[in-house]
Parts: structure tokens; C-alpha cells; sequence
């Protein structure tokens, strides 16, 4: 397309431009295609013909405002935006789809409108699917797919065009068609224009910006960290930006590192010896890294994250862990711009939310103490607070880092330093650092002495260090900064401004030549704001070899000239061809091959910038004065720094365009009125309240149960170096062990501190431990061999004179004999009450067992169950007791004591049990322990594995969640299992081990767990057992047979044989 | 719903052999093939590698191959949209495949329950940022799931807590619960104070952390594992050290399955439209994209577009010659490709032509005796959502259809 089919369509009145404000779409060069399908353009506003007297029009072009002809309409809205820009290509005598119903012609051939007009015409009528055909194809939603893609977005105004043509050919737009406004509204922009609220996370280069101001580390981020999605040519698009699993690992891996290696020095204003230097600390951290100043619930939630680690390992490791967590928190991860409901459907952003916009836009990083100062004083509640602070952020060398990163995005410059370009040995890494550098320059000097666009684009000067300059063929610089760059004139030379930077030449280019392609799709697409889509599938793409009789041009030539290429490729390659004075390493030349070079090239299909040109002086004077290069120039900007397309995602969002321009129009076109710019907009300041705000959101379930880690411990002596030294235990505190149940293999014990003392005291204990902590609770455990060192957490750490606190552990081995200092209740266990079973040895085989030691038991109904002594399975012994337990009420049978059973605090039991298959599904019992009232407390099984169950209210222990099942076992078939129990009538406390081993699941203690005893805890009973019973119960449909031997029951542990 | 209730439900399929594979590894290079330099001589079981031709490194392993031609993406073209089709068959968040990719379909089908259902390395997939370009696999339909680029971190990742005193670790795993309980009570907190559109964002980071704190229980510790030693420090880009990542990151693949870390893996080498230039091979001075489009005219083009390939194919024969070194844990005797599907995938078939039709697929391994290695077949231009499928149904996942339903309602005939 050229200049004139503009023309032809500005005569039809109504001109349609190819600039967009988006770069969406793949094209056939090495460059990375943004996420999403092709977006639409933006709908212009006519413009008058340039030259009344270039071509005819082929038809009258009517009443020219108001109500459009059919014809005027196709011409606008439809053939010269759509069919001759995405269709032509393959759509045409001799292209890919030539044999389709849809054959175009060429704009400027005779008749191309009036032919394209009837063709299209002819195929409004179909339907497929109940959907118009030319709706189907061109969306890529036909059953039959459509072998050129999505050209169309559904909903796109390219899709309402043809929505709208369709109708008027059907005739469902009323007579004159104009029933409906075919054209998309022009946007009014008078109203509150504003985006939405977001929640932006921050991107890989912000957390490293950021980490160098919070903490003064260069985090390698961009190795370290997976990608962002680039949307549009940016990283920053806040709905792309997540924290996904694959990043919320990494990130935890880096902070955690940093967390234990990082000096603290600068961090920490306060003495370590100072009690109320934790919280002081994290709430000046936390200020700095949340961006705003901390809750108390803030601070309470950090101190008591600090409490854990400092209470084992000192003050340095509460910080460090405090940090740690700090950077992990949604609060310094996010930048939430949300605000506050003004009741009129919009939100006002508060100050801090404020002060993130201003520093993260202007410096890519986080607010200094200055803004966030102006944001608690209020300062940045006003229009001129927030005007002073951009200014400000704008002219502290600190923007440096947010223009560059602006800039390697916008000119796709990024990775310079490493695309192989072996063909140029010349381009060394230290040339290729230079170019990087005088491409930041160069914008950064354009903003700071504030210059036009038009000097941006096509500057006479430009900076370089003395090598580039050589490397250039320019005089060295005469002033240079303390990285060795400085001004040199470009008068005179062949190199103009923005696109003659080494930078540009050698990114976009192959790797061992020029090209014109991918020069002019950088130009096209994020200079010109135009798309490109993708070349169509099925025509042999075949790029040129090098060729030694060829200039590049040369090469290239049959792109622009051979359909179905020169669709495309004439919107690119021609603007390439006038950087072809630039080799692919940035040098210039002016033979290729022995021939001159052409350097002529030409602009199409833009609404302000068509023409031709010589050379990159040429072509930077045509794009410096363009309305579009302008205007895209907006573009870019906006969705830079708003993290979204408001062009796309808010109605009449091109008025911000139009509003950030007038800005720099006001600013004699100044390159820094386009940052300045963005923060004087109602978006910076204000949004549109989401509408769901208000809905109910589900509670989130909670976090996944933590498995303890089980704290493997060697003998005293194996932790030297390990840099776990206990401390000095407290004094003036008394230490009682209360031990709440008890197994052979552990116990589990209530640590009570008591202050003795006359003052308030903060306390550490010491108390002797044989075998390993398996768990602990209300305080922070060190064990160090033999020794256990005990603080308080948050809650309990500070004791008044009098006061108690109350810990809880459990672990494997002897009791602990004392505490130290303090008390240890040694309370002389006397002979311990016990009901020894005789191993049913006593018993005749087939028969109930021993009457004198067994009484058999059927509390409902007598019905099949059996209870007898077999001889041919024993545990110890030659007999043990069969139980043929049957499924159904009257069917249970039990034998208990026939004496009395121990009656101390402490109820243990112990018996072997062999089932003969798995435990079902079905709740069973084979062992009850009713109380004086009946209530039975009874361990069977459910979901296969064992439980405790309590008749009072059905609670089950564990509970019956997938983790609470996961933590309890299923005992093995055809195997004696050990199972002891402990129960305590004083407590309520229950534990239980199997083979020896404690059953996390199956444990009672005064701290109700989800999964495990929350449900128990619920409808709490100290359990008082008056018998115990074992035998068989089942409530669904399980029978089983098992056998029991070796039970006991004591007032003492018993442990397994 | 309906239909099915009404005993219209689609046939579910079964794998048509009990024998299932143990793991699956998914290797991807890009930008399609040439075909008449791919194409094995011969037919069914009696085929070779022409000398000079792509495949020829692979010379010797005939018998752990199966090399499948004329597998069309039905109704996909060009670079993006074979790269989204190439693992997902297409298809909606209402079909089986629910629009994963199959590594992900078989991950969340088989393994859900593993510390990692699958691991996804690359190398150099993300100098431009994430999109459906760089990106193959997905977790549903437009959700690209990452792969690690650095095997540094993959090494830390996997085997970090290696040697690790279990004191030092107990003390970190607390330490570590209790950070994650402060965040998830933070995340859960915060939702109420924003909409719908922002708030997903919030419950995405949840589900992130909810992924990381399960347990590695489910994996059981394999006594043949051998703890490597961490990957040597390398820069993540520059065409120079493609090499280096990949082997690394092909060995930190193999451990990872041989110490029972994972089941499912994949390897990302590039993306589609890959700028790479692969200097380390003899005669290739070109970027893999440029190199790709050479026309047959341009015999010394397709010549060095040949010989990156074949560099492609000796790095597949590197990853199947580590798998067949290594004994299948707790069997008796077969080693670890014995028991693997290992499948070598491209986006495209002619790039020249911007085409998806006959798309180079390799499979290898013994997959458990679930597939017949050792053939070269033609499917003849059958929809490739019937190798996706037919892949799951060699997993033990038996899926109705893959993908597209329209194309992957049943396996590929004579694969299985």
C-alpha cells in the first residue's frame, strides 16, 4: 500500500491509518512476537487529502458526513483497513488462497474497490454455523479453521466493521444503513478518564533496583528469576505479572541465601541490647520494604517471626529472619495501586501508593526517605506535592536506571552484549558495552536538558567513549564523564540521532549481515506504533543467502516486489533500506561488495509520516516531525509506565494519548514532558473502583499442614562448630516437668516456669533430655545432646514476678529426672497398680477364656460374634484370644478384666493385636474404655486406619481429613502389632504409639491441632475409663477376625516385649 | 453431562497394553525440519539414517526408536501457534486435556501428588521474556508454565538439601513453615481489599506456595541415586555456552528422575524462531531462524541448517545413551530407558513453509513395553493429538481425547 490508496480513501471520506497503539502480531524476522493475538488499530479521524488532484476516485463519494454509502463505508471501514492490509496477501489471483471464493485485487489496480466491493458482497449472505461466514474465516473460529490465522480479534473494531457491513448488506441496519453509528465513537475527553486498580508485582529489574536501595545488594535477578511475560514489548504488564510456583521458588531461594549471608551493618540502628530495638527494627525495615509505615498487627506478625530465631540463635538471626520473611511478602512483592472508595465509582490512591507510582515510574526502583517523608506529611495528597516530587525524582541522576530500562525495552536493545555476531570480530564486548551506554546517554540526555522529540530522533550529537568513537570513524570525545563517555558532533557524518545508534544497527540485524527487515519492523512497530502480522503459512519463506556479487539490498529486493511478500514486506523492508549505509555491526559504509550502496527508501501506510527519503538522515528528519512517531511515542510511554494498554483497557482510553500530547505540545515538544506527563494524568491519582470489590470472597483454606521435621541429634560433642551454644539459664525461675503421658519409647511432658524472682524476667531453661525432640510447643526448643534449652515465644516470654508459663513437648527416651534450675516433681511412683493378662494361656482352645481373669461381654444383642482361646496363633505363649468379630449391632462381643483395672492418673494399656486382613473403610471397634456412666472412649478404626473415637460426640482423633489420616496408620494383616496407650484422667491427654513408636495422629495434648486433635478438642472430656474391653464392634458392614494376646493395663509405662 | 448419563459419554479408552512407562521426558528443538534430510530410508521395522542426514547420530539406537512421520497439527500454521499446539493439541479448559500440554495432562493426571509432578528445564528459552513463543508447556488453556533456564538453580532446587546437617535443616524447615504461614495469612488477608480481576492474582500466589510446601514423602529415596555435584557456574546467555547448558541440564534431568525427584521432565532448547546461532558447529555462522527458511536452491544454507540439526540429534542420543547407563531402580535388571518415553518434538514441519504438517516426531525408550521401539512409521497426515494421546495412554493416563476433541479422540493405530 502507499500514500495513495490514503488518498483514495480520504476523497471516499474517511481516512484509516495502520498505526496502532499496540505491537502486537509475530513477523518473519527474529524478534520476539508479544503475548495475545493481533489487536486492531485505532480508528483516526478523517484527515483532507493531501493533493485534491492525484488520483480520481473511482466513485462519488456522497454526502461525505453524516450517514455513509455502503460503498463509502466498505472503503473506511473495511477494504482499505482489513481486506487490502490482512486478506490481500494470500487472498489474491496467484496467492495462497487464490482458489478460494474470496480472489481481491490490488488497491491500485483498475476497479481494485468496486471489484473487492461486489466479491465481498457476494459472501455477506453465507452463514456457517449460524455464524456470517466473513465473520467465521477472518476470526479463525470456521469448523474448517482458516489457514491464514486469527487475522481478526473478535470484538476488535476491525470486527465490528464487519459486523456493521454485513448488516447493511442484509439490510437489518434499516434503509439507509445508517441505523446503528457504523463508526466506533470518537472518544470524548472531558470525563474522568482512569484505569483500574491494580496490583503490579514487580518485575525482575525492579527487585533488583530495589534490592540495591533496601539493602545495598546487586541481586542478579534476570539469571536467577524466571522471565516475565512481555506484553507489547514491556515487562512490566501488571494482569501478566504473577508469582507463579516456578517464581515463588526461586525468589525463596535467593532471599533465604541473603537472609543468612547478608551484613546486617546499616540495617539496624539500634543496639541489640536494647529491648525495644526488634520491634524498632522491623518497623524500619518493614517501612522501607513495604513502601509505607507498619500496622502494630504488622509489627506483632514480624516480632513473632523474630522471637523464633532469636530465641535459639540471638538477635542477629531474628533479623535476619525477619527479612527474609519481609521479601517474601506480598506487601513488598506487590505495588498495590487500590485506594480509597470515594463513593462516586472511583478510588483515590493514598500517599504511599503514591510515592511507589512516582519512584518505580521514574526510577524503577523504591521510594526514598524523602518521598516517603512527603507521603506521611501529606505532601503527596496534592497536585503540586506529587508535581514537585516527579520533578525531583526526574533530575536526580536516579532516573538514569528507569530511562535506561524504558529505553532498552522501547528499541529492543536488550541482550547486546551477547547475540553472536562472529562475522564482525571488530564488534568487541568492550564496543558492545559502549553502544549499550551511548543508547542510555542519549536518552537520558534528551530528558534531563529537556530537548524535543525531534532532537531525540534525529540528534547531532551523541555520546561516546573514545574507542566507540574510533570504531565509528568520529572524533574522540574531548570531555568524557567518569565512564569515559562524552558529546561528539554528529554533523557532517552519515549517523543521525535514535536509529543510527550502534546499539540499534547491530541488535537489529542478522548475525552476519544488515537487514532491512528487521530495521524496519523496529521502525514500524515501535517508532510508528504499526502491526505486522504474521507472514501466512504454505509460501516458501526463504531468506537470501549472502551473497558476494548482491549489496543486501540487492538480496532483499524480491521481498518487496513478489507477492504474496511485498504484502508486508513493503510496510518494513523500504525504511530498512535506508539504514543499509550501516553494516550488522553499526559501521558505516558505502560500498557492499564492491557496489554502492542504495540508500533511498520509503514510509507507506502511515497517517503522517508517508514519504520517501535518503538515508538515515532522511529518514530520522522524516520521523522527527511526525504526529505518529509522536503519538506512538505516548503510546509507548503510557503502557510503560501504567503497567496496561489504556488505549485497549479503558473506554476512551486514546484520550490519554491525546492528553499526554497536549502535555508535550505545551512543553515545546520536551521528551521529559512525557514522563512529567504521565503523573499529571486523573490515572496517577485516581481509579475506577472494581465493581466486585464488595462481593463476598471465600475464606482461603489454610496453608498446607507442616510435617515437623524430625531433629536427628547426635551424642554431646558431635555439634561443635555447629554454632548452637546454649545460653545461660534464667534465674529466678522454677522449672516443673509435668509429664502428660508416657510410652515406652518416650513421653510427652507440660514444662510450667514459674517466676520466683522480685522482678519481671524473660525466660530460658535448661532441662536434661536422653533421647530427641519430636516436638515442642509455647516455646523454642534447642537440644544440644543431652540438654534442651527452652524461651519463651511472643505470648510468654516475659514473665511477672508469680506468673507462669506453660510449654509442651514430646520426645523419644526416659523421662527427664529434673529441670534445671528449679523444681523437678519427682513424685515417687510406689508400685504401680496393673492388670496382667495371662497371655490367655490359661484358657482351652475353642472355648471363652479363663472366667477368673475374663469376663466375656456382649453389650447389645448375642449374635454370631465369638470370643475363644486359640492354640494355633499366639504373640508369646502357645494361645492367644480369637475374636471373630461379624458385621452387625447384635454381633458384638467383647472380654474385659474380670477384676478391677488400675485407677491411678494415668491409665496405660498395652496388648498385641493381629488382624487377619486390612482394616475396611468402615468405622470399627476392638477396644473400648467406657467410663462409670457408659460413655464409651473407644480405638478401632475408619478409612482404614486406627482412631479413637468418642461416644459422647462422635469426634474422631484424628480427624478424618486426608492430612489427618495421612497422620495415623493402618496396621499391617497377618502381623502382631504393638499398641500402647497412655491416657490421663487428670488432663484429658491421650497418646498412643504402635511398635513403639508415637502416632502423631493419635495424640491428645492441650494445644488443639487441626487434623489431629481439633475435632477432640471441640467437645472436650477428660476421659475417667472404668473398664476396658477389647473385642470387636462394627457399625457398617466390616467383619473381621483378630486375635489379641499380652494385653496389660498399669498406672506405669509398659512398653512392648 | 447429559449425554453421558444417557450412555452417550465418549468410549473411555484404555491403554491397549497393561504395561505402562515409568517416566516421560518431552526434548524440544525448534523451527521444524527439512524433510528429505530427516526421512530414514527404509520402512516399519527395517529402516536406516542416511549418512550425512539428521538423524544419523542417532545410528545404532534403531532399536529404542521410533521415528513418526506424517503427523499433522490439523488446522495450525506457522511458528506461535505450533509452539502453543505442539504439546496441547489445542483444546478447551471443558476437554479431558483441560488445555495442558501432555507433559503437564500426565503430571497432574499420574502424579499430582509428588513433591514435583514434573520439572521443566530449558536452556535460553526467556531472553524474550515469556510468551507463546518461548513457551511450550501449559498448565490450562493460555497458562504457560515456565521452564528453568539456570541449572544452578535447578541443581539447587533439586538437591540443595544434599549433605545438608539435619539439624540445620529441621532448624530451616520450622523456620521456613513459620515465614509461610506469615505470607499465607498476609495473601489470604489482602484479597479482601480488591476485585475480582486483581484478586486472582493473590490466589495464584497462594496456590504457588501451597505447591511448595508439599512434602517430598511421595517420593520415595532411591537407593541407586547418586548425588551430583553441583553444575559448574556458567553464563545463561551468549550462543557459546548453549552447549555446556544443555548437557548440563541434561544430566541434572537424569539424576533428578534416577533419584526419584520427578517423573515427568522436560527439556526446552531455544524456542521457535530461535535466534541462536550455533557457532560450535563446523559451518554454521547463521542464527537457527535464518538457517531454517533455506530454500533447496541454496544447497550450502540447507547444508548448515542440516548440521544444526544433526547437533540437535546428537544431544537427544547424549540424553537416551544417560537414561540406557543407568539401572531402573528397584528392578532387578533393564535400565532407566528400559522403563522411559522419551519424546523429541518440533514445533513445525517444513519451516520453509511455515507449515505444521508432517511434523518431525522421535520417540524413544522401552516406555515399561507399553510401545514397540524400533519402527519408522508414516501416519500418512493423522492430527498429532492422537500421538498426544496415545503418550498418556502409554503413561497408564487413560484420557478419552487429547486436545482438540475433534482431532484426539483416539490413539494412533499400531504406536501402542
Amino acid at each position: 500500500m502507499s500514500a495513495r490508496l490514503f488518498v483514495i480513501l480520504c476523497l471516499l471520506g474517511g481516512c484509516s491509518a495502520t498505526t496502532s497503539p499496540t505491537q502486537q502480531g509475530g513477523s518473519e524476522t527474529d524478534e520476539p512476537a508479544p503475548i495475545g493475538p493481533i489487536q486492531d488499530p485505532d480508528p483516526v479521524a478523517p484527515d483532507q487529502p493531501d493533493d485534491p488532484d492525484e488520483p480520481d476516485p473511482p466513485v462519488d463519494p456522497g454526502p461525505g458526513e453524516g450517514c455513509l454509502t455502503d460503498l463509502e463505508y466498505f472503503a473506511a471501514e473495511v477494504w482499505a483497513p482489513i481486506l487490502q492490509v490482512r486478506c490481500l496477501s494470500c487472498h489474491a489471483t496467484g496467492g495462497l488462497a487464490g482458489g478460494s471464493s474470496l480472489v481481491l485485487i490490488p488497491w491500485d489496480e483498475p476497479g481494485a474497490l468496486l471489484h473487492d466491493f461486489d466479491v465481498l458482497k457476494a459472501l455477506a449472505f453465507e452463514d456457517v454455523g449460524g455464524v456470517p461466514l466473513l465473520l467465521a474465516k477472518p476470526t479463525n473460529s470456521h469448523p474448517a479453521g482458516h489457514t491464514g490465522g486469527e487475522q481478526v480479534v473478535v470484538d476488535s473494531p476491525a470486527h465490528i466493521a464487519l459486523q456493521t457491513m454485513i448488516a447493511r448488506w442484509r439490510g437489518e441496519l434499516g434503509p439507509d444503513g445508517c441505523d446503528a453509528p457504523p463508526e466506533i465513537p470518537e472518544p470524548e475527553c472531558d470525563g474522568a478518564i482512569v484505569g483500574p486498580q491494580l496490583v503490579r508485582r514487580l518485575t525482575r529489574y525492579e527487585l533488583q533496583q530495589t534490592m540495591l536501595d533496601l539493602i545495598g545488594v546487586d541481586v542478579d535477578t534476570d539469571t536467577l528469576l524466571t522471565a516475565e511475560p512481555v506484553v507489547g514489548g514491556f515487562d512490566n504488564h501488571a494482569d501478566s505479572l504473577t508469582v507463579g510456583p516456578l517464581f515463588a521458588e526461586q525468589w525463596r531461594g535467593v532471599v533465604e541465601e541473603l537472609g543468612e549471608t547478608l551484613s546486617l551493618d546499616g540495617l539496624i540502628e539500634c543496639s541489640s541490647e536494647d529491648e525495644l530495638c526488634p520491634a524498632s527494627f522491623v518497623a524500619s525495615f518493614g517501612r522501607r520494604a513495604f513502601r509505607r509505615p507498619l500496622s502494630d498487627e504488622d509489627v506483632v506478625r514480624y516480632l513473632s517471626l523474630f522471637d523464633l530465631a532469636a530465641s535459639v540463635d540471638g538477635f542477629d538471626a531474628g533479623a535476619r529472619l525477619v527479612l527474609t520473611a519481609m521479601l517474601q511478602s506480598p506487601h513488598f512483592l506487590y505495588r498495590f495501586e487500590l485506594g480509597q472508595d470515594l463513593g462516586n465509582g472511583l478510588a483515590r490512591l493514598g500517599p504511599y501508593e503514591v510515592a511507589s507510582e512516582l519512584s518505580y515510574l521514574l526510577w524503577a526502583s523504591m521510594p526514598d526517605d524523602v518521598l516517603l517523608d512527603a507521603a506521611e506529611s501529606g505532601e503527596l495528597a496534592s497536585d503540586a506535592g506529587i508535581a514537585a516530587q516527579a520533578q525531583r525524582l526526574l533530575e536526580s541522576p536516579r532516573s538514569a536506571a528507569a530511562l535506561a530500562r524504558f529505553t532498552r525495552q522501547w528499541l529492543d536493545i536488550d541482550r547486546l552484549e551477547t547475540i553472536d555476531k562472529a562475522a564482525f570480530p571488530q564488534l568487541t564486548p568492550s564496543i558492545r558495552a559502549a553502544m549499550a551506554g551511548e543508547a542510555e546517554r542519549l536518552v537520558a540526555n534528551a530528558v534531563a536538558e529537556s530537548w524535543p522529540l525531534t532532537e531525540l530522533i534525529a540528534s547531532d550529537t551523541t555520546w561516546l567513549t573514545a574507542e566507540l568513537a574510533w570504531y565509528y570513524g568520529l572524533p574522540a570525545p574531548t570531555e568524557t564523564d567518569a565512564d569515559g563517555y562524552g558529546p561528539v558532533s554528529l554533523a557532517g557524518s552519515p549517523r543521525s540521532g535514535l536509529l543510527t545508534l550502534g546499539a540499534v544497527l547491530t541488535k537489529h540485524a542478522f548475525a552476519d549481515s544488515s537487514s532491512p527487515v528487521h530495521r524496519g519492523k523496529l521502525i514500524r512497530e515501535r517508532l510508528l506504533c504499526g502491526e505486522l502480522p504474521s507472514p501466512p503459512a504454505g509460501i516458501l519463506v526463504n531468506v537470501p543467502p549472502l551473497d558476494d556479487q548482491l549489496t543486501t539490498r540487492q538480496r532483499f529486493a524480491a521481498h518487496s516486489e513478489n507477492q504474496p511478500c511485498n504484502g508486508c514486506h513493503e510496510l518494513m523492508d523500504p525504511i530498512g533500506f535506508a539504514l543499509e549505509g550501516f553494516d550488522g555491526a553499526g559501521q558505516h559504509r558505502t560500498l557492499e561488495n564492491g557496489q554502492p550502496i542504495d540508500t533511498s527508501g520509503e514510509i507507506v501506510a502511515t497517517t503522517a509520516t508517508d514519504g520517501t527519503f535518503e538515508g538515515a538522515a532522511g529518514l530520522s528528519a522524516a520521523l522527527s516531525t511526525s504526529d505518529d512517531v509522536a503519538r506512538c511515542m505516548a503510546n509507548q510511554w503510557l503502557r510503560n509506565g501504567y503497567g496496561f494498554d489504556p488505549v485497549e483497557a479503558v473506554q476512551d482510553g486514546a484520550c490519554l494519548e491525546d492528553a499526554l500530547l497536549d502535555d508535550v505540545f505545551a512543553h515545546d515538544m520536551h521528551v521529559s514532558a512525557l514522563a512529567i506527563g504521565l503523573t499529571r494524568r486523573q490515572h496517577f491519582r485516581e481509579r475506577s473502583l472494581d465493581p466486585s470489590l464488595g462481593d463476598t470472597v471465600d475464606a482461603w483454606p489454610d496453608p498446607p499442614a507442616f510435617e515437623p521435621p524430625v531433629v536427628v541429634v547426635g551424642p554431646p560433642g558431635d555439634k561443635e562448630g555447629q554454632g548452637s551454644v546454649l545460653q545461660t539459664p534464667t534465674s529466678g525461675v522454677e522449672v516443673d516437668v509435668v509429664i502428660t503421658s508416657q510410652w515406652a519409647e518416650g513421653y510427652c511432658a507440660d514444662i510450667v516456669v514459674t517466676n520466683t524472682s522480685d522482678s519481671p524476667v524473660t525466660w530460658l531453661v535448661h532441662i536434661p533430655i536422653d533421647g530427641q525432640l519430636s516436638t515442642v510447643w509455647n516455646a523454642v526448643a534447642e537440644q544440644n545432646g543431652g540438654v534442651l534449652q527452652l524461651q519463651g515465644v511472643q505470648w510468654n516470654a516475659s514473665l511477672n514476678p508469680g506468673a507462669t508459663a506453660t510449654a509442651g513437648l514430646c520426645a523419644s527416651g526416659p523421662v527427664p529426672e529434673s529441670g534445671d534450675p528449679g523444681d523437678t516433681p519427682d513424685p515417687d511412683p510406689g508400685e504401680p497398680e496393673a492388670f496382667s493378662s495371662d497371655g490367655f494361656e490359661t484358657g482351652t482352645a475353642g472355648q471363652a477364656p479363663d472366667a477368673a481373669i475374663w469376663a466375656v461381654e456382649m453389650p447389645d444383642c448375642s449374635g454370631q460374634g465369638s470370643v475363644t482361646v486359640d492354640d494355633q496363633v499366639a504373640h508369646s505363649g502357645g494361645r492367644s484370644l480369637r475374636v471373630g468379630g461379624a458385621a452387625g449391632y447384635c454381633n458384638h462381643i467383647f472380654v474385659a478384666p474380670a477384676g478391677a483395672i488400675p485407677t491411678g492418673p494415668v491409665l496405660h494399656g498395652r496388648y498385641y493385636v493381629r488382624f487377619d486382613q486390612a482394616l475396611a473403610n468402615d468405622h470399627v471397634t476392638f477396644v473400648t474404655l467406657p467410663d462409670s456412666a457408659g460413655s464409651d472412649l473407644r480405638m478401632g478404626g475408619q478409612g482404614g486406619i486406627l482412631m479413637w473415637n468418642r461416644e459422647s460426640d462422635d469426634a474422631t482423633l484424628p480427624e478424618l481429613s486426608p492430612t489427618g489420616i495421612g497422620k495415623s496408620l493402618a496396621p499391617s494383616a497377618q502381623t502382631w502389632t504393638c499398641v500402647e496407650w497412655s491416657i490421663n484422667r487428670e488432663s484429658g491427654a491421650i497418646s498412643t504409639a504402635v511398635d513403639g513408636a508415637l502416632v502423631e495422629g493419635l495424640v491428645v495434648d492441650d494445644v488443639a491441632t487441626p487434623d489431629v486433635d481439633g475435632q477432640w478438642h471441640n467437645g472436650f472430656t477428660v476421659p475417667d475409663p472404668a473398664a476396658v474391653l477389647f473385642g470387636w464392634e462394627s457399625y457398617g458392614g466390616a467383619s473381621m477376625t483378630l486375635w489379641f494376646d499380652d494385653i496389660e493395663l498399669s498406672s506405669q509405662p509398659i512398653g512392648c516385649l | 453431562m447429559l449425554a453421558g448419563m444417557l450412555g452417550m459419554a465418549p468410549r473411555i479408552a484404555q491403554a491397549a497394553t497393561p504395561n505402562t512407562a515409568r517416566r516421560l521426558i518431552v526434548f524440544f528443538s525448534p523451527n521444524g525440519t527439512v524433510h528429505n534430510h530427516w526421512r530414514p530410508l527404509g520402512s516399519g521395522s527395517a529402516f536406516s539414517f542416511a549418512p550425512g542426514s539428521i538423524l544419523e547420530p542417532l545410528a545404532g539406537l534403531e532399536d529404542q526408536l521410533l521415528i513418526l512421520d506424517g503427523l499433522d497439527f490439523a488446522s495450525v500454521a506457522n511458528h506461535e501457534p505450533g509452539m502453543a499446539a505442539m504439546l496441547t493439541g489445542g483444546g478447551g479448559a471443558n476437554t479431558p486435556s483441560a488445555g495442558r500440554s501432555v507433559d503437564q495432562a500426565v503430571a497432574a493426571g499420574l502424579f499430582a501428588d509428588d513433591k514435583l509432578p514434573s520439572l521443566e528445564l530449558g536452556v535460553q528459552t526467556s531472553a524474550w521474556g515469556a510468551t507463546p513463543q518461548t513457551r511450550m508447556c501449559y498448565s490450562g488453556p493460555g497458562q504457560l508454565v515456565p521452564p528453568d533456564d539456570n541449572p544452578a538453580n535447578v541443581f539447587k532446587r533439586l538437591f540443595g538439601d544434599v549433605g545438608v546437617d539435619p539439624l540445620v535443616l529441621s532448624k530451616a524447615a520450622i523456620r521456613r513453615n513459620a515465614v509461610t504461614d506469615v505470607l499465607w495469612n498476609e495473601l489470604s488477608g489482602l484479597r479482601h481489599k480488591m476485585g475480582a480481576s486483581q484478586r486472582i492474582k493473590l490466589e495464584a500466589h497462594l496456590a504457588s506456595l501451597a505447591k511448595l510446601e508439599t512434602g517430598l514423602a511421595n517420593n520415595p529415596a532411591v537407593a541407586s541415586c547418586q548425588s551430583p555435584a553441583p553444575p559448574a557456574a556458567t553464563p545463561l546467555y551468549g550462543d557459546s555456552h548453549f552447549e555446556g547448558l544443555t548437557d548440563a541440564q541434561i544430566d541434572l534431568m537424569v539424576t533428578a528422575m534416577a533419584c526419584g525427584r520427578t517423573r515427568v521432565a522436560s527439556l526446552q532448547l531455544s524456542h521457535t524462531v530461535s535466534p541462536l546461532v550455533m557457532n560450535w558447529v563446523p559451518g554454521v555462522t547463521e542464527g537457527h531462524h535464518s538457517l531454517s527458511h533455506k530454500s533447496d536452491s541454496d544447497v550450502a544454507g540447507v547444508a548448515s541448517y542440516v548440521a544444526a540439526e544433526r547437533w540437535f540429534a546428537g544431544r537427544f542420543r547424549y540424553l537416551l545413551e544417560q537414561l540406557a547407563s543407568l539401572p531402573e531402580p528397584g528392578e532387578p535388571e533393564g535400565t532407566m530407558l528400559d522403563h522411559s518415553l522419551v519424546v523429541w518434538a518440533s514445533e513445525l514441519g517444513d519451516s520453509r513453509l511455515h507449515e505444521c504438517k508432517s511434523v518431525p516426531f522421535v520417540l524413544a525408550g522401552g516406555a515399561g513395553g507399553a510401545i514397540t521401539p524400533g519402527r519408522y512409521l508414516d501416519f500418512g497426515g493423522q492430527p498429532h493429538q492422537r500421538l498426544l494421546l496415545s503418550i498418556c495412554h502409554a503413561m497408564g493416563l487413560a484420557l478419552p481425547s487429547f486436545g482438540d476433541p475433534a482431532h484426539g479422540s483416539m490413539p494412533l493405530e499400531g504406536l501402542l
